[in-house]
């Protein structure tokens, strides 16, 4: 199985249905897909579609999935990430009215300069549904909440415990 | 130290729950949109539900407004901490009106541009952080986040 996830970003993202149609129509995909298509208002014919899942039943289907086709959102990624599951990320653009700016088209391109999975086009599904992969970025993401909780405390937990000595309420 | 956490949900969200090593030290008081995941994850929290969407729409941007105003003038946090993205900018603006240190953290999805939510509440923040050196060269004021490994 295939699971395909947009997110619950407001906008649609009619591109990657439209992608996963044609690969369905043309019997390149012949795997069955399961698509999460939260504000999308084109539906791929031939998949079994959910408009939002709860957490639970969103791991639930993870799990079951041969490979993950998803946007290009940061809690996607970390979720997607965070389990052993292979995945290829697509961006949604300004262009196309498919989010507010290009900020996921940018990290696509900074992830795949990490070698992330990122699809361009149908073709690029179709190679990774044929030969997927499995690279890991969240030891970055980790790491950078444990530095930012550092700075975090030393900024502000010693002068705030100072100012509130310092300051009488009464 | 009196922290108010504010962010929408999806990655905005995950992001502020992965800062728990520094809120769960700290007294603290949530703001986010209730979804199944953040219901969930916010169990025996102090949390209020803020409205959605906030993308170009004005009636929610005026209950937020309202909202931020309430819950600042009840709680008086010392910090107010935010992953963004839109909801959280009435509460940065009118908590340093209140006097609160306010801090953004960009999300690691921004790499050469800041994020609208970001760019609104620049003129108010103690500290931006940010993720990639490409953006912290256009924003020389922000502060990048360096992860411990690379140190």
């Amino acid at each position: 199985m295939i699971l395909v996830t947009v997110g619950t970003e407001q906008y649609p993202f009619n591109r990657l249905m439209s992608w996963i149609e044609v690969l369905l129509q043309t019997e390149i995909i012949q795997e069955e897909i399961v698509v999460q298509y939260g504000n999308c208002t084109i539906l791929p014919a031939g998949a079994r579609v959910y408009r939002f899942l709860k957490e639970e039943k969103f791991q639930d289907l993870i799990n079951q999935a041969r490979i993950v086709i998803a946007h290009c959102g940061e809690g996607t990624l970390l979720l997607l990430d965070s389990l052993n599951k292979p995945y290829i990320l697509v961006s949604r653009s300004q262009k196309f009215q498919e989010h507010i700016d290009d900020h996921q088209v940018e990290l696509a391109l900074a992830l795949s300069q990490i070698n992330v999975p990122i699809a361009w086009c149908p073709g690029d599904l179709v190679r990774f549904i044929n030969a997927p992969k499995q690279v890991s970025v969240s030891d970055v993401s980790k790491a950078s909440a444990i530095a930012l909780c550092n700075s975090l405390e030393k900024r502000f937990a010693p002068t705030l415990k100072e100012l509130s000595v310092g300051i009488s309420r009464s | 130290m009196k922290v108010l956490l504010v962010c929408s949900s999806g990655g905005h969200f995950k992001g502020l729950q992965q800062l728990h090593p520094f809120w769960e030290n700290h007294q603290r008081v949530w703001v986010t949109f209730r979804t199944a995941t953040t219901e969930a994850s916010l169990t025996g929290e102090n949390v209020y539900w803020a409205h959605s969407p906030t993308n170009r729409n004005l009636p929610n941007l005026f209950k937020n407004l309202l909202l931020a105003f309430q819950v600042i003038a009840k709680t008086r946090p010392q910090l107010i901490l935010s992953t963004g993205a839109g909801v959280a900018v009435p509460f940065l603006i009118i908590g340093k009106l209140f006097g609160s240190q306010i801090v953004f953290v960009e999300s690691v999805t921004r790499i050469h541009t800041l994020s609208l939510s970001a760019r609104l509440v620049l003129p108010f923040l103690s500290v931006l952080y940010v993720q990639w050196p490409q953006l912290q060269t256009r924003y020389p004021q922000a502060e990048l986040i360096i992860p411990q490994e690379s140190l």
